[in-house]
């Protein structure tokens, strides 16, 4: 089953003794449980009972001694080991690809500390985001971080997939809302960076982890950055005569220095689903959801800005329903329905970023490579930057059997990828990269790059046992096992 | 009565398949509110790991040995998932077709292996005599009064554990006017059956409640327990033994509410517990009653009424609310993970800065009170009790 070989029942002994045998399994139906995250490749495989790939231990640690006796077993027997928090990654980042051991966090979820005179929290990475969120809302605070997977995602994740939420915006992405991390490294050391709001001693080591998806490290603790809850928060949406007006509309939103909580600007595929039940929209309009949230003299200037603005570009105002309507109903698209997961389905997201200057051109070239090959496209564009931002293009397809929808994924990412490569994008904004984007990571970095990530893995983990092959990384120390069907998206 | 035989439980878990299909590749939409995963934290067991067992065991890639029996069984029926998940998938229903399933094939796990036989032998789920299942009644049953005639199903935890619940309800019942009928043939309504996956013993009692309610003549029953009225409403029309056509089961939350009108009349003093004026009262959701048979407001309406209580509500509350663990047999299953998931409703009970506990289920009652510690050791209360003390 693994690719590795151990004694699984001495290690499980050996962990068992060291840390308690109520947070070790490695019961076969376990095993199987942690044979997933949520990348829909995986799931499609799943859908068909395709129960590889398996971990041969799942080990739940509650503190950082666990984990560090477990990485020096594992050091020692060159065991491989895969952090998972939420497990809600849709890259395959958790994804036990060598077996060896699961690190599942979510047993460490304590809430160590909140400073409410340097507004920061302090938690342990297997906290959900909801049940953050749930600790800080009853004391008027909230850290702004709100991805669609709050609900199945954990604090240490999102630092180790530089996660962005919703609403980035205005509270920032994750890696701006993290102040200080501690990380236990490779071969059992401990490292915390200092909580301190910034610093110019050298390079900023906690973004070293950051985004490393358990290649260099596992994330123990975060301390972060809160905000108090909002005193107003409004919608409101704007139909635009087409993607390039709402485009130029929204560039000049940041040209007045506005920062608003959302802004979600739809193509016109997007834009009929999401207007659906409101308005039948003309041909190639866009619609534009905002929402703003801030003090109650701030939004009511927000909004009279936005609005001259919109309106000076044409865009027909349509009141606050649209964007209320998607906020209250944001998670309904995550369900798992037989639309996008039935037999022969196939589905999936493109997220990518870019300069205002190539962002447009991205956005075409992109939707022309992949709808050539036969699937429907929608897309949206949602992290906004005064320079720049995100297109989330989503696919959803059919062939004639699993099998061929698989491989048919394969192919849609890769022509997705190359065209937002060329057009000067970078792969992935906000959803990482795991097994799936592995292969385009030398793309992406470049060869100079790519090499000095692979020198500082073989630096941190000269054994190759934390989350071997993830990232592209480690491959060489040991040549690659992952199946060629767990690899999504072809080598470039 | 008997009807039809219904499926096996396999085809049955076939109806389901595309629901569990579906539930066991979901991006763990309700995973967080699950009591049993927010006690184990593993992946395992949560709803996605159960309907992943489910799965497993149709495709032929696992047996229902040991563990996926265990996982299959440290789940409480609570139905959190259900009120979470948008599409409104009903995988507690699949869970329980699936330890039908685990019982037609003689793999019980250990807590509950003899249930049925003890529910069979001895009418109720504690071993006790038959016949002593009213005693603690006698001095306040059968007191004619001239309105309403009602049967109240008191139910094997009320009745052997907990009379004063069915005491106080009698009591208001009888200070409305209202008549209740006490079945003496009344036996286990067959809910911890049904949650475990003993069908055919469950239907044999259903057999017998009906003939009982039948023959009463009386059309109105009421319970005090959550899971007797799922079971009469619910479960017994599933069982191919429904209740003769015009009666009508209610809890008795709902019934109340009904007559609040009456009731204002009657409340006089004030019900505080330490005398003071203003009691802050927190009330705990039962699941059946709740997420089952969608009754959230009457027991609010009920506390509306007493002068001198105050609701302050759990941060998980109405369809939301946290199961308290005692439910589908898990306090016999798994009594660890049960009394787990029981001292962190009792720490949220606490967070509330409420002084009393209230409820409106006797399992919940039984179960939290057993598990209360002394920084948890909230007094509880029935809403039944609170009611009976405000009209005495
Ligand atoms: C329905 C849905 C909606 C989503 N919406 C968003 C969104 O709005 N924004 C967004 O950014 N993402 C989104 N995602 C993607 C995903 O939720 C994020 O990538 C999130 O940050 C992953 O967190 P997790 O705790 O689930 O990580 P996991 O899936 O557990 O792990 C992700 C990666 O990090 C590694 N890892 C996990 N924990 C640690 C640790 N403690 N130390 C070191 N490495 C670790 C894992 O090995 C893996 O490589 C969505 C996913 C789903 C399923
Ligand atoms: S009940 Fe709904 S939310 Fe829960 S696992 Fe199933 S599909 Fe997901």
């Amino acid at each position: 089953m693994s690719s590795t070989s151990f004694n699984v029942r001495r290690v499980r002994r050996e962990i068992e003794h060291l840390i308690g045998g109520d947070n070790v399994s490695d019961a076969e139906i376990d095993r199987v449980c942690y044979s997933r995250d949520a990348w829909p490749l995986r799931l499609m495989q799943l859908g068909r009972l395709v129960t590889k790939p398996r971990p041969d231990l799942i080990v739940w640690p509650t503190t950082v001694e666990h984990i560090q006796h477990v990485l020096r077993i594992a050091n020692a027997e060159h065991i491989p080991v895969t952090p998972v928090s939420g497990g809600s990654g849709v890259c395959g980042g958790a994804l036990p690809t060598r077996g060896g051991i699961i690190l599942d966090l979510k047993r460490m979820n304590r809430i160590c500390g909140l400073d409410e005179e340097s507004y920061t929290v302090t938690v342990e990475a297997g906290l959900l985001g909801y049940e953050l969120e749930q600790y800080l809302s009853v004391r008027g605070y909230t850290t702004g971080h709100a991805p669609s997977s709050i609900f199945s995602s954990a604090v240490g994740g999102f630092a180790a997939a530089r996660s962005a939420g919703v609403l980035s915006s205005k509270y920032g992405k994750f890696e701006e809302i993290v102040v200080s991390l501690e990380v236990v490294l490779p071969n059992g050391e401990l490292l915390r960076t200092k909580t301190v709001p910034r610093s110019s001693m050298g390079p900023d080591l906690k973004q070293l982890f950051i985004g490393s998806e358990g290649t260099f490290g596992i994330i123990t603790e975060l301390t972060l950055r809160i905000c108090p809850l909002p005193e107003s928060t409004q919608f409101a949406s704007f139909l635009f005569p087409d993607l390039h007006t709402g485009m130029e509309a929204v560039i000049r939103f940041f040209r007045r220095d506005l920062r608003l909580a959302l802004i979600r600007l739809y193509d016109e595929n997007e834009t009929r689903f999401v207007l659906g039940r409101f308005k039948s929209p003309p041909e190639g309009a866009c619609v534009l959801n905002l929402i703003y949230s801030a003090t109650k003299k701030l939004v009511s200037l927000e909004r009279r800005t936005v609005t001259r603005i919109c309106e000076a570009a044409g865009a027909e105002p349509l009141g606050p329903k649209p964007s209320k309507h998607w906020w209250d109903n944001r998670f309904d698209l995550y369900y798992p329905s037989s639309i996008n997961l039935g037999p022969g389905m196939l589905y999936d997201v493109l997220d990518v970023a870019a300069s205002y200057a190539n962002l447009e051109t991205m956005y075409w070239r992109m939707r022309e490579a992949m709808e050539k090959l036969g699937v429907s496209t929608m897309s949206h564009f949602s992290h906004f930057y005064p320079d720049g931002g995100n297109i989330y293009v989503i696919f959803i397809g059919h062939a004639g059997s699993s099998e061929e929808a698989e491989a048919k994924y394969s192919r849609v990412w890769k022509v997705g990828l190359e065209a937002a490569h060329r057009a000067g994008g970078t792969l992935s904004h906000q959803h990482g990269v795991g097994l799936l984007k592995a292969p385009w990571m030398p793309v992406e970095h470049g060869p100079v790059g790519f090499a000095l990530l692979e020198a500082i893995k073989q630096y941190l983990d000269p054994h190759n046992i934390l989350n071997p092959g993830k990232l592209g990384l480690g491959s060489k120390a040991s040549p690659s096992t992952d199946t060629p069907t767990a690899q999504g998206g072809d080598s470039p | 009565m008997s009807g039809s035989p219904p499926p096996s439980s396999s085809d049955a878990l076939d109806q389901f398949a595309k629901v569990s299909r579906l539930c066991s590749l979901c991006a763990r939409m309700c995973r967080h509110a699950c009591p049993t995963h927010v006690a184990t934290r593993s992946d395992a067991c949560s709803p996605v790991g159960r309907a992943l067992v489910v799965e497993l065991y149709r495709g032929h890639k696992t047996a229902l040995t040991e563990t996926p029996v265990d996982r299959l069984y440290q789940c409480t029926l609570c139905g959190a998932c259900k009120a979470w998940c948008k599409p409104g998938h009903e995988l507690p229903r699949i869970i329980e077709l699936a330890r039908e399933r685990v019982i037609q094939e003689h793999r019980a796990p250990l807590g509950i292996i003899d249930l049925d036989q003890t529910v069979s032998k001895h009418n109720n789920v504690y071993s006790e005599p038959h016949e002593k299942r009213f005693a603690s009644l006698a001095p306040v049953l059968e007191q004619q009064h001239s309105g309403d005639n009602v049967i109240y199903f008191v139910g094997c935890t009320t009745a052997y554990r907990h009379p004063e619940i069915a005491t106080a309800a009698i009591h208001v019942l009888n200070r409305l006017g209202v008549t209740a009928h006490i079945l003496q043939n009344e036996v286990c309504c067959g809910s911890p059956l049904v949650r475990a996956g003993y069908t055919e013993t469950a239907r044999t009692l259903a057999r017998q409640n009906v003939e009982a309610i039948a023959t009463s003549g009386i059309r109105t029953v009421l319970t005090t327990c959550p899971g007797c009225a799922r079971a009469l409403k619910h479960d017994y029309p599933k069982l191919n033994t429904p209740l003769p056509g015009s009666t009508t089961v209610f809890h008795i939350t709902e019934f109340l509410a009904k007559r609040r009108r009456q009731l204002q009349r009657l409340l006089t003093s004030p019900t505080t517990t330490q005398g003071s004026t203003s009691t802050a009262v927190t009330y705990h959701d039962p699941c059946h009653l709740g997420r089952e048979l969608g009754v959230y407001n009457p027991p609010r309406q009920l506390l509306q009424l007493l002068p001198g209580i105050r609701l302050v509500e759990f941060q998980n509350t109405r369809d939301h609310a946290d199961c308290c663990g005692a439910g589908a047999v898990l306090p016999k299953t798994f009594p660890q993970l049960a009394a787990e998931i029981a001292h962190r409703r009792l720490d949220d009970a606490a967070q509330t800065g409420a002084s009393l506990l209230i409820s409106s289920c006797p399992n919940c009652k039984q179960h939290l009170t057993s598990h209360q510690t002394p920084s948890s050791a909230m007094p509880f209360l029935d809403l039944m009790e609170l009611l009976a003390r405000a009209l005495k």
